[in-house]
């Protein structure tokens, strides 16, 4: 597995973790006001932060210890065009999901939740994208 | 080649290299500004490089780029 594999691979694991606990926050404490809608969000946002930088400074302190540079060519960046692309879709999709519940009446902390919703979908679109594309070929 | 074929640009890179003084795919890499793991994706098929990254593969391999890239386009030329 090269170091962009793995940099997919642990950002796919976060997010899913991400996910999970912003689920069950979500449950668990059903937010009523806007503000405890906001608090979550900011949490979820500030967690998948630390946890991307956590896991790569975890990855170059690996590759380092096994000499392996992590370098970026063509190949790469065509991936994640094509891999950022992908999670475009999904993306629109979601947010175009989130105007219609808005259309629908949906409350204000419902529509945060579906927009959060989509965008955690479309950022594990994007680095399972990237996870296929790396081991499949383009 | 092994694996699934991603694409129709086929090679004989790993012949080349092998020509070239056994040369390994980090050094081709290096010299031609590319990752390992790309040469290995192209030598494997998954992956078909643009048209400057295959001169210069060519010319760091010491040999014309129809030497090396061949298009299979199911006309049998």
């Amino acid at each position: 597995m090269s170091y962009r594999q793995k940099q997919a691979a642990a950002a796919l694991v976060a997010l899913g973790v991400v996910g999970l606990v912003l689920m069950i926050r979500l449950i668990q404490l059903a937010p009523q006001t806007m503000w405890a809608a906001f608090s979550i969000l900011l949490q979820t946002g500030l967690a998948t932060i630390l946890i991307t930088i956590a896991a790569g400074l975890a990855l170059r302190l690996h590759l380092r210890a096994v000499g392996e540079r992590p370098g970026e060519d063509e190949r790469d960046v065509l991936l994640d065009l094509r891999s950022r692309r992908n999670a475009y879709w999904f993306a629109t999709i979601g947010l175009s999901l989130v105007i219609v519940q808005a259309f629908r009446g949906v409350s204000v902390v419902g529509l945060a939740e579906s927009a959060l919703g989509a965008f955690l979908v479309a950022e594990a679109v994007r680095h399972a994208s990237l996870l296929h594309y790396y081991r499949r070929g383009l | 080649m092994s694996g699934r074929e991603a694409t129709r640009v086929r090679n004989r890179i790993r012949d080349a290299r092998y020509r070239a003084g056994e040369m390994t795919q980090q050094a081709l890499a290096d010299r031609v500004g590319l990752t390992r793991q790309t040469i290995n994706a192209i030598e494997q098929g998954k992956y078909s490089p643009t048209l400057e990254a295959a001169f210069r593969i060519a010319r760091a391999l010491g040999v014309t780029l129809e030497e090396v890239f061949d298009y299979d386009d199911g006309a049998g030329g």
